[in-house]
């Protein structure tokens, strides 16, 4: 309730009400004092909890930031003297690329002493029906026939101590009716590199 | 007026909220650093493999002199065409003495979409330039022959790489190569 004032003529020519609109209420001190202390725990919080560590991160980053300008320099230097010596990058992969491919080329040849040697092997009694090399799966197979079936074994012992073989087996060994050879395909996986 | 203990809950709540609304700020801006930090990084590694690279680059070219585009081109030519291809190997076939004639049964496949497995060490080269696949078949009694075309073939200019070498002797004995053959092709 507003509190009412009221003065008399007996004291002054005039009269007049006072009449003090303001609410007659006890102020919520404590509110005051819980608004001070959300915002200092805020604050002390957002301080320890997000500047330290985002301050820590903040010097990392301009480590890291600092570090990339001196490498953009530098790259940036190493092409201008690319650019002096007329170094055509592209130009270089491709010589590089050709040069690769022709060693791949070359490797043939490793294989070509190899199935030599193995068809030599063969022929010194047997006879070879069919060979087939592939240079992408350093595989031969050939297809062999032999008087007796024994020699298939003798060929694969032969073949087994060859350095370069890796593995030697035949399978499907078939016997023709009449006086024809015994004929199986023998499978020779081979390691040019192999000392 | 509100009551000390509505006054009590509020003040906690909001507590609570400010301590939620510190915790999220946090991963959220850490986040953004972390991610910052990390792009940087990335940034920087990728620098530096390009400047080891120039600066290979430099060491190993700076006194070469590089073979023009030209010569390059020979091995790996620009532009493709499926009858100048066909025409060449024919021709070398024909220096081979493998000519046309019928008892040889000659042929010569192009196939422009040659297939590398994957494990083949020439499969990289698949990408960045076009494979074409070429298969020389013919009838010969004489197995050297597939050294003497593989040697023709490999003593050109342009690159061929022997991909399989088949040989059946029976009724007629029959000499299959594979070649791969590569283009860098212009745009």
């Amino acid at each position: 309730m507003p509190n009412r004032h009221y003065q008399g003529k007996e004291r002054d020519t005039q009269e007049f009400i006072y009449v003090d609109l303001l609410p007659d209420m006890k102020r919520p001190r404590q509110f005051n004092v819980n608004i001070i202390l959300i915002v200092l725990i805020a604050v002390g919080l957002s301080w320890l909890i997000i500047y330290m560590p985002l301050n820590t991160r903040q010097d990392e980053l301009d480590e890291v930031l600092e570090a990339q300008n001196d490498l953009q320099s530098q790259y940036e230097l190493t092409e201008q003297i690319i650019a002096s010596y007329r170094l055509d990058a592209d130009r270089i992969d491709f010589m590089r690329d050709i040069e690769a491919i022709d060693e791949l080329q070359s490797h043939y040849y490793d294989h070509k002493q190899i199935l030599d040697d193995t068809i030599r092997t063969v022929h010194s009694d047997g006879r070879i029906l069919r060979f087939s090399y592939n240079s992408f799966q350093e595989t031969y197979t050939l297809q062999v026939s032999y008087v007796r079936e024994e020699e298939f074994e003798v060929l694969e012992e032969y073949l087994y101590d060859l350095d370069f073989v890796e593995s030697a087996s035949y399978d499907s060994v078939r016997v023709p009716e009449g006086p024809a050879n015994v004929q199986a395909r023998v499978i020779v996986e081979v390691d040019p590199d192999a000392e | 007026m509100l009551s000390k203990r509505l006054s009590d809950f509020i003040f906690l709540g909001i507590i609570v909220l400010v301590i939620i609304a510190v915790v999220v700020a946090r991963f959220f801006l850490l986040g953004v650093f972390d991610d910052r930090i990390e792009e940087a990084k990335e940034t920087n590694e990728d620098l530096e493999i390009e400047l080891l690279e120039n600066q290979q680059l430099i060491s190993d070219y700076r006194d070469d002199v590089l073979p023009s585009e030209a010569e390059l081109h020979r091995a790996m030519p620009s532009s493709y065409s499926y009858t100048r291809l066909r025409n060449k190997v024919q021709g070398h076939l024909e220096l081979e003495g493998i000519t046309a004639e019928a008892h040889r049964d000659r042929s010569v496949e192009i196939n422009e979409n040659a297939a590398i497995p994957p494990e083949a060490a020439l499969s990289e080269y698949a990408g960045p330039y076009d494979a074409v696949g070429i298969r020389i078949r013919f009838n010969t009694d004489d197995v050297s022959e597939a050294a003497d075309v593989v040697d023709r073939l490999y003593a050109q200019d342009q690159l061929f790489v022997l991909h399989s070498v088949e040989y059946e002797t029976g009724g007629t004995s029959r000499l299959d190569l594979r070649f791969i053959t590569f283009y860098h092709l212009q745009e």
